[in-house]
């Protein structure tokens, strides 16, 4: 979701303006307002002094008619599977590498934009959508952990075009072991978020974004306390490239996510997350794309009540490649 | 009684002044590039012609001429704005009134507005804030091409219509009428002016502009393999279809 929603207001606000134009890429002139009028071919008006000339570039600029929609309603469907190296799967305190595996994610994704309201300074979307996921692993020894994950979410999302936006979101999570078929872990998480979009040169964006959160978990009662020992408050900064190397988009970012659990033997534990993320992907055509991301975490965990049993401090390193196909509607 | 009639004369001298610092001109140039003549009407002969550069002010009734590649930026004292594409002459008779005789001109009005433009043949007003381009055409009309804007325009024979960003307008005929709208690509028109980009500061406006790009971008359903030209007359705009098989011919 995160992914599509920055690059639609990526290819909105800022980027878009200067990716390359590549005409012909949605749809032909096929309706009839447009046939209706004598086309005449460029090389028979040479001397012209208003028109747009014979290169895209003029002083009024290119006029390409384009078809609108009369609501604000739109709906993009995504597929991704990817394959990846995970160094750390049980996210275990100690060395890199533990319990190494291939694992392979299939998502299904949907969003519907239910509108376009313009409020003063800014434009409010509101969306919908959700996600399925199912995620397995090649070690047989993490069968067990294969999972469906399902998510679900609300969106308001404000634009003010001076590259702030912000959100203001409610998601559901639910998560499902396979071999299991029981339900390991469900939350749900209002937050909200600042963005700033920015340029750094004409092939080069940056966006900063802070969000704040809350989880209000339920999860396996291992020690037969408390299911919602994963109750939390989470704070996360992150900040991103996007490098336009022309077939190629690289995508550096850093987040950094701080959670605060408050509930039961987890009570005034804290948890810092840094991870560092290197994504390339190279679009095949306009609705497939292909990806390699690479990415490494670290947790710093303190204040734990069971840390007799063990801290929650670990690192783990992530890579792989991945198929997205994309379409809207 | 001396000192008196000094201070007498001293405040007079200062608002004199301030009268001039801030009514002596109705336009100053921001921004020139090129060959920009000013024609006086009022002289006769080469008297009647100057050289525009920056800080060059330009009074009302006179007429501003740009040679090929050459381009303005003007000031009103209002803060609103307005910028001559090459190979262009306009005229503005007051503040509200342009006569665009060829060419093309960008307006950007932050506060407020009333603006009449007229072309050779037809006429049109608009009410209210936006950024706007008006081109004028073969046929004498214009195309008015918003950029983001929240107004009306109105002509003496089609009525009022509500301005959309991103929504071209055909002005034709006299007296005038709204010919077809067009809704065009904001984000290529963008890239591809240079009206916007040939200039080294961004307009006022551009935070709206965006927006107006990206409320397009939401409601975007497809784009035609065509680009929109001259109207050479009121019953025949150009339309350049490319694709694959005609990509030569642009």
């Amino acid at each position: 979701m995160k992914n599509l929603l920055t690059s639609v207001l990526a290819c909105s606000l800022t980027a878009g303006l200067f990716a390359q134009v590549s005409p012909g890429n949605r749809q032909n002139a096929t309706d009839a307002s447009i046939n209706n009028f004598k086309a005449e071919a460029p090389k028979s008006n040479p001397g012209k002094k208003s028109s747009t000339g014979n290169s895209i570039a003029s002083d009024t600029g290119a006029q390409r008619p384009i078809l609108l929609k009369k609501s604000g309603f739109s709906a993009y469907i995504n597929y991704d599977s990817k394959f990846y190296y995970n160094s750390n799967p049980l996210a275990s305190s100690g060395s890199l590498k533990q319990q190494a595996t291939g694992v392979w994610d299939n998502t299904f994704s949907s969003i519907f934009g239910i509108g376009v309201f313009e409020l003063g300074n800014s434009v409010v979307t509101p969306f919908v959508g959700g996600s399925w996921t199912s995620t397995d692993h090649s070690e047989k020894v993490l069968e067990g952990l294969n999972r469906n994950s399902t998510n679900a979410f609300l969106l308001f999302l404000s634009n003010y075009g001076n590259g702030w936006s912000s959100k203001v979101g409610l998601n559901y999570s639910n998560v499902r072991y396979t071999e299991t078929d029981t339900e390991e872990y469900m939350d749900t998480n209002p937050y909200v978020s600042l963005r700033y979009s920015h340029f750094i040169n004409d092939k080069t964006s940056g966006a900063a974004e802070l969000s704040i959160g809350t989880r209000n978990s339920k999860s396996d009662d291992l020690f037969g306390i408390s299911d919602k020992v994963l109750d939390r408050n989470e704070v996360s900064l992150n900040y991103s490239l996007s490098y336009d190397m022309g077939e190629i988009t690289l995508s550096p970012s850093y987040t950094l996510l701080y959670k605060k659990y408050s509930e039961s033997v987890n009570d005034g534990r804290k948890d810092f997350l840094s991870n560092l993320a290197l994504r390339a992907d190279y679009n095949l055509n306009d609705s497939l794309v292909l990806y390699l991301n690479a990415s490494y975490n670290n947790q710093d965990s303190s204040g734990s009540q069971l840390a007799d049993l063990g801290n929650y401090d670990y690192k783990s390193w992530n890579g792989g490649l991945g198929l997205g196909l994309r379409a809207r509607f | 009684m001396i000192i008196s009639s000094i201070k007498l004369i001293l405040i007079i001298a200062v608002h004199f002044w301030t009268a001039i610092f801030l009514y002596g001109f109705d336009i100053m140039c921001t921004y020139q590039k090129g060959t920009i003549e000013l024609i006086n009407g009022n002289l006769t002969g080469e008297d009647a012609i100057s050289t525009i550069s920056e800080h060059s002010e330009v009074t009302y009734g006179q007429i501003l001429a740009s040679g090929p590649n050459s381009r303005g930026e003007f000031m009103f004292t209002n803060e609103n704005l307005f910028r001559l594409g090459t190979s262009s002459v306009a005229n503005w008779k007051n503040r509200n009134e342009l006569w665009l005789h060829s060419g093309s001109v960008l307006f950007c009005l932050p506060n407020r507005s009333e603006l009449s433009v007229s072309s050779q043949i037809s006429s049109a007003s608009f009410t209210g804030t936006g950024t706007f381009i008006v081109e004028s055409t073969q046929n004498g009309g214009f195309k008015f091409i918003p950029l983001e804007a929240k107004g009306i325009l109105t002509t003496p024979k089609g009525g009022r219509k509500e301005v959309v960003g991103g929504r071209m307008i055909l002005v034709l005929g006299a007296p005038s009428y709204f010919g077809d709208a067009y809704d065009i690509d904001l984000l290529l028109l963008l890239k591809s002016s240079r009206l916007l980009n040939a200039y080294p500061k961004h307009l006022p406006t551009m935070r709206n502009i965006l927006l107006s790009l990206y409320v397009q971008d939401i409601k975007l359903k497809g784009k035609y393999d065509a680009l929109i030209g001259d109207a050479t007359s009121d019953n025949n705009l150009q339309i350049w279809k490319f694709g694959e098989k005609n990509n030569n011919k642009l």
